[in-house]
């Protein structure tokens, strides 16, 4: 939180150039990694940033102070970042994943990260080999994997980000956590590690 | 680590990531489960060890100087 933000908040509200200027340079690098964590590409990251400072600029009379200043402008990033995920690959994120049909639902096989896995790799190639596979993720999945797992969000304010039910998010999640697991087995199998 | 303390602390992180209150009985459903049955005890071990690494290589990234004034121009703000 910047010193002062409120004061700066309010200055924005008024239409105050510099205040806005000094809330994006705060918030900015944050937004854009949040960017590139969804979208996964710098180009996409980068209209994720420039569409959410937009909305700020134009909206910020209308943010109440409810959350941080920061919430309100994760949820904005993380809503742009959705609306080009629907674009791009025309996904639905209202598509039942408790469809015990729904694609990416593999096989329930057990896989651990075998120990002498652990000594070989470094965390780094271990991060090279879970990229790929958040990469490969269906991108609903992706999302709440990201949005949970990894930004830390609650149960209740991932479910509130997607506007879905908290259990739906819960299922969603077991999914992913599935799907990732079974991608990164099979990348040790495909590299001769296990 | 004793065993009692153990359980605690893995009933703790369960209940967090599942979005449970810790006296949520699914939590001590799962904690009991977890005990009795390596095969979701190494599901559960292998997920956590997925988010750690994750959490732990993550970089935060500066914003490239160009999509930083790029910003800035569209916004039509000055940058500092």
């Amino acid at each position: 939180m910047l010193n002062d933000e409120n004061k700066i908040i309010s200055l924005a509200k008024q239409g105050n150039r510099k205040a806005l200027g000094e809330l994006v340079t705060h918030y900015s690098p944050k937004i854009y990694n949040l960017g590139l964590r969804l979208m996964r590409n710098e180009t996409d990251a980068e209209d994720v940033l420039q569409e959410t400072f937009l909305k700020m600029v134009t909206k910020i009379d209308t943010f109440k102070g409810n959350s941080s200043l920061y919430t309100w402008l994760y949820r904005v990033a993380t809503n742009v970042a959705l609306e080009k995920m629907r674009d791009k690959h025309h996904i639905n994120l209202a598509y039942s994943l408790d469809d015990p049909d729904y694609p990416e639902m593999g096989s329930n096989e057990s896989f651990s990260i075998p120990e002498h896995l652990e000594n070989k790799l470094s965390d780094k190639e271990f991060r090279k080999y879970l990229d790929t596979a958040i990469k490969e993720l269906n991108e609903n999945l992706r999302t709440i994997f990201i949005l949970r797992d990894i930004e830390g969000n609650s149960v209740s304010d991932t479910a509130e980000i997607l506007n879905i039910s908290e259990s739906n998010v819960k299922v969603r999640l077991m999914r992913a956590r599935l799907s990732l697991r079974e991608k990164f087995a099979e990348y040790f199998k495909n590299e001769g590690l296990v | 680590m004793s065993h009692h303390k153990h359980s605690n602390e893995l009933k703790k992180l369960i209940c967090q990531q599942m979005g449970e209150d810790i006296d949520a009985p699914i939590c001590d459903e799962i904690v009991n489960h977890l005990e009795d049955c390596p095969e979701c005890k190494v599901h559960f071990d292998s997920v956590k060890k997925l988010v750690k690494i994750y959490r732990i290589t993550e970089e935060e990234q500066d914003v490239p100087e160009d999509v930083s004034h790029r910003l800035f121009k569209i916004l039509n703000l000055k940058e500092e």
